[in-house]
């Protein structure tokens, strides 16, 4: 077993054990913080180990969310099966970021900060669509969207929410770094690498793009859907710019280019901020943007990907093999 | 960590074991009874958290001091909303689970507010939402302790119609509340025999409204139905009074409140036309005294708009609901409010059926540093629009 | 035809300001490479220094000439404490600008409050322009801003400064083998930048509410003129503006300020996508 998968474990027992030292209450706390890990996840991904900063990817996550809360509400002539809900919440997200991604990428496509400043300027245009639309709410969004029904059983119990976000957490992250380790990811990180020698290779690089972005935005969808069957509400400020932000401190602060990173900077931000929001008051954003300049600059890595990537190092000089 | 020594872990650890072990959360502790307020503090609505909080405060220290609530006493944990749902629904899960809370109070947006709503009802413990807003919200668990559309604009726009002119333009910001604003005042304005010059939505973060001005001028409407809160709205008013439009037109200011004023400049913004269930500036001793008890507490220069006198309201009804059924819990709270009478300083108000107020109205307009109240319009039954 | 002059006039107004922002944004992108999401931020900030300066008892004549300075020199000290920190790394400016951004904008709140300032406009009366009473104030915004704009054209083609900068902006390495101290202008451009924010937001400050939260509206609109039109030249953003600003007027007008935004993103963003050199490069190619 490698270092890397022994400090994965390592995590992963530490919140299957969490429970026991935690109250009722803080489990659903939980519960939805490992959905913003998923959120994290995905922008991970596309930001580390492709190199495309999506300064907009809370779209994907909110259409996620609309569709989810469209379909379980029964404002569609599909039943209201959360089944159905979250295949569209996959699927939404999917076809809207391989169109986009498609616009974006093909032949000589947008690259670096001219991704970022335009899917920044999405974000707001989605955002404004999702207020202008009375079918999904205007402003005020849909409520009293139903928890997510498992054979006739409402999931609405904090523990079962607590193990049952950790799995997915745990598969998406499992799942991804299967998809990293790929013949696929590996072109990828060539793409990131440097784009003109992968496509001087014979590699169709736009088409790469396209559907990492894709695959993206179909896990920001999924989480999309797993926070409003949580939360019970689905509104603009979940598809527009300042989601897209929060979830771009999290992936720098914890790490960006490492998955498992990238969602305890999520956990972690969310948590303290419950924490210390109130003690802090106003002086608490202050305190968060210090840190996230901070991080930015000493640690480009990430607080947590820069602590992992030194257990590593430290492990491959001590061992012998 | 200033919440978990606050609290005492004990006393953390007690509640949540028994939250835990009963089906329902508001369970009292030992003599006090928990009140949640889920309010902005930061993000851009702070003014208004900041008002609902000068009321709630003095609501709770003046039944504090004269006894609690059957001997128990009121405590308010206050927990920041950032003026975002996700968040407003997190703390008021927290302050359900963990807290254990008779009721909340706030917020202040329509949106948190339906944000919040699921939660609410699913743990069936109370929301107190004390802001005007579009009406339509009617739910067992939600009492609303200030405005709906028409208690605003039933007298408003006669009174517009009667001093300034009979055509009306209709400009607000592009949301629920101004679109459900402007289709009452669509009804009464033609019910009036007025006529409507025109109506449009501005997205948030505009920095020019020239060519609006220039339409509403060119529309020849006398008076203009004004639905743009914050600092948007401020700029509005301050680029219209530059570019003379409101020389033209009697501007009816919606979901105004005294927090604005100052921020027009000085001697700007004059002569808008409002209906407010409180002014600062009123010289009644009730709002008097409740306006020089705030003062006192919260210092001389603070603005006291109608926020503060909805929120105190809604925490003196929950103590005359639990006195009235002598039940303390959530349940009980809620039947207590239902068709209740409550005192305040501008007089009784009532408790519908529908959990919507029934207030004393007051028609006035800004002038010099404040309101001055045109005439008390009496009470004004809501129509919130439930079935 | 009158009505078109008016709505020529007002138009002019917004187009300006919006030049002078994206100005500063393209100065500091084309010479440094930074993207620098605080420039809305810098604008408010004049806004602030204005209202400050007032208090103290200023003229608001002072008020609009010492304000930018200071959002200059806060640019100075952004530059030497965190920008200079995060060269060559184009997203983590992004990153280290935006965070930069949120504790501004919160170190405002906690300094003045979280609610809206009023500027006092200085009283100049108004003046009939084609039939309309038009305010002196407005046209007293456009002179200042076109004055500022040619200041920065006289002072990057036309003193030695300016051509070094252009050389940087062109070659950065060249130039630095040629001996000029690409530090000291990495800090000029940034300073320079950020006082065009200033300057924009104090001619705005008595037009608009001055809050923390004011400067959202302009980052965006700049940040597409500057790419519709092009990097690497000063006309640029000057052309790009012009476009975003007219399409948002001319919408505005016609229909809502809410299609008008909409209109706006999106026609900028399709434009983006098919010239990412610029829409300045097509001339170019075809001269």
């Amino acid at each position: 077993m490698s270092r890397r998968s022994v400090i994965e474990m390592l995590v992963l027992v530490f919140f299957v054990l969490l429970p026991l030292a935690m109250p009722t209450w803080a489990l659903s706390d939980f519960a939805i913080y490992f959905t913003y890990a998923i959120f994290a996840v995905s922008l991970a991904f596309l930001w580390g180990h492709v190199g495309l900063l999506s300064l907009g990817h809370a779209v994907y996550f909110g259409l996620g969310a609309y569709a989810m809360g469209v379909v379980t509400l029964g404002m569609t002539v599909l039943p209201g099966w959360s089944v159905i809900g979250v295949i569209l919440a996959v699927l939404v997200p999917g076809i809207v970021a391989f169109v986009l991604g498609s616009f974006f990428f093909a032949s000589s496509g947008l690259t670096g900060a001219f991704f970022g400043i335009v899917t920044l300027a999405l974000a707001f245009v989605f955002e404004r669509m999702a207020i202008s639309s009375t079918w999904l709410g205007g402003m005020n969004g849909l409520m009293s969207i139903p928890p997510v029904v498992v054979f006739g059983h409402e999931i609405y119990d904090p523990l079962v929410l607590y193990f049952g976000l950790l799995g997915l957490l745990a598969l998406t992250i499992r799942l991804l770094q299967v998809v990293m380790r790929s013949r696929f990811g590996l072109l990828l990180a060539g793409v990131r690498e440097n784009e003109l020698r992968a496509a001087t290779l014979g590699h169709q690089t736009a088409r790469l793009k396209v559907w990492a972005f894709t695959l993206s935005g179909m896990i920001a969808g999924l989480a999309g859907a797993l926070f409003v069957s949580q939360f019970g509400f689905a509104s603009p400020s979940l598809i527009g710019f300042s989601l897209s932000a929060e979830a771009l401190i999290w992936v720098a602060l914890g790490g960006r280019s490492n998955l498992l990173a990238a969602a305890l900077g999520a956990i972690c931000v969310r948590f303290v901020e419950s924490q210390l929001s109130g003690a802090l008051g106003a002086v608490w954003p202050v305190v968060a943007g210090l840190l996230f300049m901070t991080s930015v600059v000493f640690l480009p890595r990430g607080l947590f990907g820069e602590a992992m990537a030194r257990l590593q190092v430290a492990g491959r000089r001590s061992d012998p093999s | 960590m200033e919440n978990l020594s606050r609290r005492g872990v004990l006393k953390g650890a007690a509640s949540v074991a028994l939250a835990a072990a009963l089906p329902m959360p508001a369970v009292l502790g030992a003599g006090t009874i928990k009140i949640g307020v889920v309010q902005p503090f930061s993000g851009g609505l702070e003014l208004f958290g900041n008002q609902a909080k000068l009321g709630l405060d003095l609501a709770a220290a003046e039944i504090n001091a004269a006894g609690g609530i059957g001997g128990s006493t009121v405590e308010l944990i206050y927990e920041d909303d950032k003026t975002d749902p996700k968040t407003a629904v997190e703390r008021a899960t927290s302050l359900i689970r963990k807290d254990g809370v008779m009721a909340i109070s706030g917020p202040i947006t329509s949106n948190n507010r339906d944000a919040m709503m699921p939660t609410m009802s699913r743990s069936k413990v109370p929301l107190l939402y004390a802001t005007n807003y579009e009406g339509g919200g009617c739910d067992r668990y939600l009492f609303s302790f200030n405005t709906v559309p028409n208690q605003e604009l039933e007298q408003l726009i006669p009174a517009l119609k009667e001093n300034a002119g009979d055509s009306f333009y209709m400009f607000g910001a592009d949301y629920v509340w101004p679109q459900k604003m402007f289709e009452a005042a669509e009804t009464i304005v033609t019910g009036l025999g007025g006529k409507s010059a025109g109506k449009e939505f501005t997205p948030w973060g505009v920095k020019d409204f020239a060519p609006v001005v220039r339409r509403v001028k060119d529309s020849g409407a006398k008076c203009l139905l004004f639905a743009l809160p914050g600092a948007d709205g401020i700029t509005f008013i301050r680029q219209a009074e530059d570019l003379g439009l409101l020389n033209d037109v009697t501007v009816g200011f919606l979901g105004f409140a005294e927090t604005y004023l100052g921020a027009f400049g000085e001697g700007k913004g004059q002569n808008m036309w409002v209906t407010v269930p409180f002014a600062a500036s009123m010289t009644d001793p009730g709002p008097a005294e409740f306006v020089a008890k705030i003062r006192k507490a919260a210092g001389d220069g603070v603005p006291i708009s109608h926020y503060a006198f909805t929120h105190y309201n809604s925490l003196n009804a929950v103590k005359a609901a639990l006195e009235k059924t002598g039940k303390m819990d959530s349940e009980g709270l809620v039947d207590g409010l239902t068709e209740l009478n409550v005192k305040t300083p501008t007089g009784d108000i009532l408790i519908g059926k529908d959990h919507h107020v029934t207030m004393n109205m007051f028609l006035a307009k800004t002038e010099g540093a404040g309101l001055a109240v045109v005439k008390p319009l009496g009470a004004i039954a809501p129509a919130p629009g439930c079935a | 035809m009158d009505r078109i002059l008016i709505f020529l006039l007002d138009s002019s107004n917004a187009i300006l300001v919006l030049m002078l922002v994206s100005l500063g944004l393209a100065v500091i992108f084309g010479l440094m490479n930074v993207i620098n999401m605080a420039h809305g931020e810098f604008l408010v900030l004049g806004a602030y220094g204005v209202l400050t300066l007032q208090w103290a008892g200023l003229p608001f004549a002072a008020c609009l000439v010492i304000a930018p300075m200071l959002v200059a020199l806060i640019g100075l000290a952004a530059e030497e404490l965190l920008i200079r920190r995060t060269y060559e790394r184009l997203l983590d400016t992004i990153l280290a600008t935006w965070g930069l951004s949120l504790v501004l904008r919160q170190g405002l709140v906690l300094i003045y409050g979280p609610g809206s300032h009023a500027v006092a406009a200085p009283d100049m009366g108004s003046v009939p322009v084609f039939g309309e009473i038009y305010p002196v104030y407005r046209l007293v915004v456009m002179a200042l801003s076109a004055a500022a704009i040619a200041f920065t054209f006289w002072v990057f083609f036309r003193t030695a400064l300016g051509l070094q900068a252009r050389a940087v902006i062109a070659n950065r390495n060249m130039a630095a083998c040629l001996g000029i101290n690409t530090r000291m202008l990495d800090r000029l451009t940034f300073a320079f930048g950020a006082g065009l924010a200033g300057l924009a937001g104090a001619v705005m400050s008595p037009l608009i509410s001055v809050d923390p939260n004011a400067g959202l509206g302009w980052l965006v609109p700049g940040f597409l003129s500057i790419l519709v039109a092009g990097l690497g030249s000063l006309s640029g953003p000057i052309v790009g503006a012009a476009g975003v600003g007219a399409v948002d007027s001319l919408a505005a007008a016609i229909s809502s300020p809410v299609w008008a935004q909409l209109t706006v993103f999106v026609a900028a963003i399709i434009v983006i996508r098919f010239f990412p050199q610029g829409l300045m490069a097509l001339k170019r190619r075809e001269a």
